[in-house]
């Protein structure tokens, strides 16, 4: 793997940990940052698309994680863990009607993201090939 | 055993003391050596941050300890900081044995006073690394920026500065002339990054989705990939022609100089040598050579090249035809598309960059001398 792919994985660990700084601030303060949307936003729609079909013109809806480095990872954990719970937990994080129920949620999202911020760094740190697989 | 304060408390000050470490390296330099602006820019960015990253962990431990349901995610954090500061520690050193009498001072002021002229370029500034790579082409510096960007915002800290772009050579060459024309296309991915690569990566996703409309649509993992590659490719051809506009045919024959592609001049079209081959982040050597040919012939630098007897401009000739032979290796295209399909794709977008760059008025060229600091270097 060339370093530039490999600095992507680092790029990648820092952007969820951001999210995951922002959702502490929501469990911790009940203060909803003001980013915190956007980067929402963003995972949901990597997290729909991971494993499908997906059009080049919806990885825009992903933001700055649309990289086949990102893609991968969250493929990875997602893998291990049930899709749709996920993506509604995110989702009741964006609009939950409860402070406790949002706070839960948020929780669990942190699981969440913490493990997408492990696998990048073991990426970042356990270089391999830049490849995709054959269907 | 020890208790989470504790555990805490140490690894805080672990990671401190590694920071602290790195930044000592920038403030030990008092008269000598000498560094240009931009890497003295550079040098006190770094001390700057790695001070601010000390002060977020002096806070870190009592923060940790705020919510114990939050305490396990805090802690590891740290270890994301610490990944972070290792991927600026690669780069600290290579940017400091960069000193004034170790880089090509005069060149590279040369090629930035070209640069500047352009209005969207002009505040645009380079600071130059030492690599122990012989390959200018195959650093990769345009990421270090976004990384450190983001473990300033992690840490509270401050972003890297707005128009500095790093650049790499390799640490023996500062006074090989020839060979440093390679600089101008580590220029161009900083202008690329900094300026061109919304126009550009709007029509690579247009030529995807024409080919999407082809192949049928793809999972997220091969688009995401082949739109990845394509980007990479094309990177590469845009800093090619952007060099070839800022210093003209001195830089195909640098280019070809340092991959040794004069091998390619009377060697049999379907020769399968590393010159046919695109790999993951670079097109093959004889594709970029084509395409620096029809960039020289668009310019008109191609009649009078032509003229002079040279194993380069048999290479260029050459390139024409041999670049049908081209094939993608060390990367896998997904199965529906199919290389063939994917190198068409390089192609089209190819020759719409060698439209689309000379647009951007900094061109030199048989009819059109260099001006300012590049003329009075030539």
């Amino acid at each position: 793997m060339g370093s530039e792919s490999r600095t992507r994985y680092l790029v990648f660990a820092l952007r969820i940990r951001k999210l995951t700084d922002s959702l502490i601030t929501l469990v911790e303060e009940g203060r909803y940052p003001r980013d915190l949307n956007d980067g929402l936003k963003a995972v949901l729609a990597s997290l729909a698309g991971s494993g499908e079909r997906t059009r080049v013109r919806s990885l825009r809806d992903r933001g700055s994680f649309g990289h086949y480095e990102n893609a991968l990872t969250i493929g990875e954990v997602v893998k291990a863990q049930d899709k749709a719970a996920l993506i509604q937990r995110l989702k009741t994080v964006m609009g939950a009607r409860t402070p406790s129920t949002q706070r839960a949620s948020a929780l669990e999202a942190i699981d969440f993201f913490d493990a997408i911020e492990n696998r990048a760094l073991y990426h970042y740190n356990h270089p391999s090939p830049r490849t995709v697989a054959h269907k | 055993m020890s208790t989470f304060s504790e555990t805490v408390r140490q690894e805080s000050a672990a990671l401190y003391r590694f920071v602290d470490s790195v930044i000592h390296r920038c403030t030990e330099i008092h008269e000598y050596p000498v560094y240009t602006p931009s890497s003295e820019e550079f040098r006190k960015y770094i001390r700057k941050l790695g001070s601010e990253t000390k002060r977020f962990l002096k806070g870190f431990p009592a923060s940790a300890e705020k919510d114990k349901d939050t305490a396990r995610s805090k802690r590891r954090k740290l270890s994301t900081i610490r990944s972070g500061w290792e991927n600026l520690h690669e780069y600290l050193q290579a940017a400091l044995e960069a000193d004034t009498l170790r880089v090509p001072t005069p060149l590279l002021f040369a090629i930035q006073d070209q640069i500047n002229q352009l209005e969207d370029l002009k505040d645009l500034r380079f600071t130059v690394f030492h690599s122990d790579q012989v390959n200018y082409l195959q650093l990769p510096p345009g990421t270090v920026k976004e990384a450190a960007d983001e473990l300033a915002d992690v840490t509270k800290g401050t972003r890297f500065p707005l128009r500095l772009g790093l650049i790499g050579m390799p640490y023996s060459q500062s006074d090989g002339f020839l060979l440093n024309c390679l600089l101008a296309h580590e220029m161009g991915h900083v202008a690329y990054q900094e300026v061109y690569s919304a126009d550009v990566t709007t029509r690579v996703e247009r030529t995807l989705e024409a080919l999407e409309d082809e192949v049928g649509v793809l999972d997220d993992q091969e688009v995401t990939f082949s739109l990845d590659t394509l980007k990479y490719w094309t990177e590469e051809i845009f800093c090619d022609l952007f060099a070839i506009c800022l210093i003209g045919p001195a830089y195909s024959f640098a280019l070809i100089e340092l991959t040794g592609a004069t091998l390619l001049a009377d060697s049999p079209d379907n020769n399968v040598d590393m010159f046919y081959s695109f790999m993951e982040y670079h097109p093959a050597e004889i594709a970029r050579f084509h395409v620096h040919l029809m960039l020289h012939k668009k310019l008109g630098w191609w009649p009078e090249m032509a003229k002079i007897s040279s194993p380069y401009v048999d290479v260029l000739t050459v390139s024409a035809t041999k670049s049908a032979n081209v094939r993608i290796e060390a990367t896998t295209i997904p199965e529906s598309v199919g290389d063939e399909r994917f190198l068409k794709c390089f192609w089209q977008i190819a020759t719409w960059l060698v439209k689309f760059v000379p647009k951007q008025e900094l061109c030199i060229g048989p009819h059109k001398e260099p001006s300012g600091a590049v003329r009075c270097y030539l």
